[in-house]
């Protein structure tokens, strides 16, 4: 039955169909992209602001400037998305940043030292996934743990001292350029491209989703869930190690103290994006979002000599806000789905919704 | 239900009354101008389709929402909705079918949370643990008063919650779906307890999908359909067939055809043991039949299940698929690629990916089926979960709905649906008409039998002994995690396979 002809052979509630729902329908829809709705006001309230702004090379050089928080930021959804959390992608960036500094200074050739500490990323996410998965730890507990051990090994290894390389092409990763374009920029776009892809589009992608929102249904339905939990880590401990490679190559050094608290910025990034922190729900592009927001609130806030002390403030206030529309859009959704069912009920005139008795009268 | 006991009668004053009462949410009406009496100390049914009002009913006897006209008198008081606590304090307590006790408190913290026993400023420990121990008492159960709530079972925190409301003084208890997590035991203590308190001229207001229990239970029995008041009779005037006709507004054929042919032996599981809950437990399965598991909760019902698709890993046991001797599954993939899936029992938490759209349930059985090279191909995807869902009729057929969105029957469809098309051989299906309405039930069961007569070997799980006998071809009695006694269809009735149940649980 089309949507028409219900309402014509309603009785006469479908009139009661007023303002507010349409209303409290179209709050809805505007609060699930809600945070899209923000960056846009954001980005183009700063533009008016300081036309400067829009220059290219202030944009180009915003991209570098987030390029690490957003990469980690991509796989650290993954882990957020599957259920889980992670906070040791600190420890990993700085201890990533560390071992290329020191592995190009021991002679190893450049491509070699990239790979090398990309491989150890995904080591050091192999353990979080392995201890989260086998011993059945607390995610959050367990990568802290891990973090601060990455870091520790760090410190030991360089007596914080930084690793200086005087080697032009161990820069190349973080300082180069291709064409107008900053290395590090095109980096985290493919990656936000190619990982906003697999996310939302792949097996691989929708098993996360499943396992975020329901590990048992996955379980049953045959997904290897402990290695798909696993993997996620992984994919995160890859991301930090590239990030970390790529801070090393852009300060010419590698240093242990890097990044202190960097996952909460990371965290951050994800969650302002609107990715729920309870699992099975949100996506790449969401987190490209959320590293819009606060790339450009942080360059505006720069521009208008806004006090750093009360940049921080203001992140925090824009973290509780941006969860707090995110659980109000939830309430509402919820809300209006249920009024939609109901309505969807008494139009077709059918008490029963699970009946089949007579297909015709709720079918068509 | 086994019991029918006498029906208490005391026709006293009116306890509650309901005039005209409608409730309108932006865009629906909800309730439609309900008059309704309930009399003081009568056990009132109320029944009536999901989406029939009762949910809306009951939020407004509590003081929850407030009508958009109409009122409600309680004892002679009209209950005016300035705070939900009002209809508390006119003594109307509700017990809800989502359980509210507090996981990390102890039993009875659960049941004095809010109405503490007071000796000056201390709590009075002592008090409180008397009357934890009168009130089990009073429910014939066992529940250790220092326990941690979450570590009892479901049955165990429902009853807990009950004896919070009896424990308020309540002079209204309006109790829904009080029964869907206990066990016959577990109920039938239940059901004392409600007609005690009946008898001592505590009202009652029972909503319950269960029309044997508010059949045995209620004096009167009021139907909705539709957000109206069908009917509201006393019990005596209800027939099983005129209830369920003037829920549905039309007549139903519960019966189910039973005319296949059991084939080959598909499955056979010998001494399957797993350690303190199951013991040299043996069972065959053939092409095309039903196979019932009788049993009470804790008979090793549910473990058998769990052990046969590889969840418990200290399970042991000897495993035939199709006369081939294989391996004892390890882990959920190994018992699929042997041809057994399970439908499990609590289709919220491990049924369904809530967050997820229908066809990403339906699918997550075969996503490499609707992709290509690793990527979803969305055409496919839709096609394959619309063919689904056009099977199991769901409904609407809307597959890009999330599935927490979707009603108990129907969630319970997309849970069936995601194994029809995986070639399984063996479908073990844990309580697959727990909690959903008496149309989606049939068609549940209807959806079983058709499985079956393609070929499949269903094994089923119910509390409901009647759904057991009814649905299945033959039936196996496991009682303390053994195979007791084994029926042979046609012509089981409920009371055979009961007085087994009870006859060994008794020694």
């Amino acid at each position: 039955m089309s949507v028409e002809a219900a309402v014509i052979s309603s009785r006469s509630q479908s009139e009661s169909r007023g303002w507010w729902y349409e209303v409290t329908r179209h709050t809805t829809t505007l609060l699930r992209y809600g945070m899209v709705g923000v960056f846009v006001a954001i980005f183009v309230a700063t533009a008016i602001l300081d036309p400067s702004f829009l220059d290219q090379s202030n944009l180009l050089n915003l991209l570098l400037q987030w390029a690490p928080v957003g990469l980690m930021a991509i796989g650290m959804t993954f882990v957020i998305i599957s259920g889980g959390f992670d906070l040791s992608v600190g420890g990993t960036y700085a201890g990533a940043a560390v071992l290329y500094a020191g592995l190009v200074n021991y002679g190893a050739p450049v491509p070699i030292a990239v790979l090398g500490v990309l491989a150890a990323g995904i080591g050091a996410g192999m353990v979080n996934g392995g201890i989260i998965t086998r011993l059945d730890l607390n995610p959050f507990v367990a990568t802290l743990g891990t973090g601060f051990m990455l870091r520790g090994l760090a410190l030991v290894a360089t007596g914080a001292a930084p690793i200086i390389v005087d080697k032009s092409s161990f820069q190349w990763i973080g300082a180069g350029k291709w064409g107008p374009f900053p290395i590090p920029a095109v980096t985290l776009i493919v990656a936000l491209l190619v990982f906003g892809f697999i996310l939302a589009r792949t097996i691989y992608g929708r098993s996360i989703y499943a396992i975020g929102g329901g590990n048992e249904a996955a379980r049953l339905s045959g997904l290897r869930t402990d290695l798909l939990r696993a993997s996620t880590y992984m994919l995160s401990g890859f991301m930090a190690a590239l990030a970390g490679v790529i801070i090393a190559a852009r300060l010419g050094s590698g240093q242990a103290d890097i990044g202190a608290n960097i996952e909460l910025d990371v965290i951050t990034v994800v969650v302002v994006g609107g990715t729920a922190l309870s699992g099975g729900e949100g996506a790449i592009w969401r987190t490209a979002v959320g590293i819009g927001i606060l790339a450009v609130l942080g360059n505006a806030f720069d521009r208008l000599q806004v006090d750093t002390f009360w940049q921080i403030v203001i992140k925090g206030g824009i973290i509780v806000l941006a969860i707090a529309a995110d659980s109000f859009a939830k309430r509402r959704v919820e809300a209006s789905r249920r009024t939609e069912r109901a309505d969807l009920l008494r139009r077709t005139g059918n008490a029963s919704p699970g009946l089949a008795a007579d297909p015709g009268k709720n079918e068509g | 239900m086994s019991t029918v006991a006498a029906r208490a009668t005391t026709p006293g004053a009116t306890a509650i009354s309901l005039r005209s009462i409608s409730k309108t949410y932006p865009g629906v009406i909800a309730l439609e101008d309900i008059d309704l009496d309930i009399a003081t100390g009568e056990i009132h049914g109320l029944v009536g389709e999901n989406g029939a009002g009762k949910s809306t009913l009951l939020k407004i006897l509590t003081g929850a929402h407030e009508p958009t006209s109409g009122t409600v008198e309680v004892f002679g008081e009209e209950l005016v909705f300035d705070s939900p606590l009002a209809a508390r304090k006119c003594g109307i307590t509700a017990v809800y079918q989502e359980l509210t006790v507090i996981p990390a408190m102890s039993a009875a913290a659960n049941v004095f949370l809010g109405q503490e026993r007071w000796r000056g400023p201390l709590q009075d420990r002592a008090a409180e643990r008397r009357r934890f121990r009168e009130l089990s008492d009073l429910m014939g159960v066992q529940i250790n008063l220092d326990a941690r709530a979450d570590t009892l079972s479901i049955a165990d925190q429902q009853t807990l919650e009950i004896m919070r409301g009896i424990e308020s003084a309540a002079r209204v208890l309006v109790l829904d779906e009080p029964t869907a997590s206990l066990t016959l035991h577990e109920r039938e203590a239940l059901y004392g307890v409600m007609r005690n308190l009946a008898a001592h001229g505590v009202t009652l207001v029972l909503i319950s999908h269960d029309l044997d229990e508010v059949f045995a239970l209620s004096n009167t029995i009021t139907v909705l359909r539709d957000g109206r008041m069908v009917a509201s009779r006393p019990t005596a005037q209800w027939t099983k067939g005129k209830l369920i006709a003037a829920m549905l507004g039309e007549e139903l054929s519960v019966k189910v055809s039973h005319r296949r042919k059991a084939g080959a032996e598909v499955l056979r599981a010998e001494g399957v043991q797993v350690p303190g809950i199951l013991t040299d437990v043996s069972l065959t399965v053939r092409r095309g039949e039903i196979l019932g598991l009788a049993g009470l909760v804790g008979s090793g019902r549910t473990e058998l299940f769990r052990a046969l698709v590889g969840l418990d890993l200290q399970a042991s046991g000897a495993l035939w698929i199709d006369g081939q001797r294989v391996r004892w599954p390890r882990s959920p993939q190994e018992a699929r690629k042997l041809g057994i899936a399970l439908v499990p029992e609590d289709r919220k938490s491990q049924g369904l990916v809530l967050s997820l759209p229908v066809h990403d349930n339906m699918n997550l059985t075969a996503l490499r089926e609707v992709a290509s090279g690793g990527v979803l191909v969305r055409s496919r995807e839709t096609r394959r979960a619309r063919a689904l869902a056009d099977r199991v009729r769901l409904q609407p057929p809307d597959v890009r709905r999330p599935a927490r969105y979707l009603s108990g029957g129907n969630q319970q469809k997309v849970v069936l649906g995601k194994w029809i098309d995986c070639a399984m051989r063996v479908l073990l299906v844990d309580e697959p008409a727990r909690g959903i309405d008496v149309g989606a039930k049939v068609e549940i069961f209807s959806l079983l039998d058709e499985l079956a007569s393609k070929g499949v070997a269903v094994v089923m799980v119910s509390s409901e002994l009647e759904e057991v006998v009814e649905n299945s071809d033959r039936v196996l009695a496991l009682s303390g995690g053994r195979v007791v006694h084994e029926f042979d269809q046609p012509g089981l009735t409920q009371s055979e396979v009961m007085s087994i149940l009870v006859r060994d649980k008794g020694e």
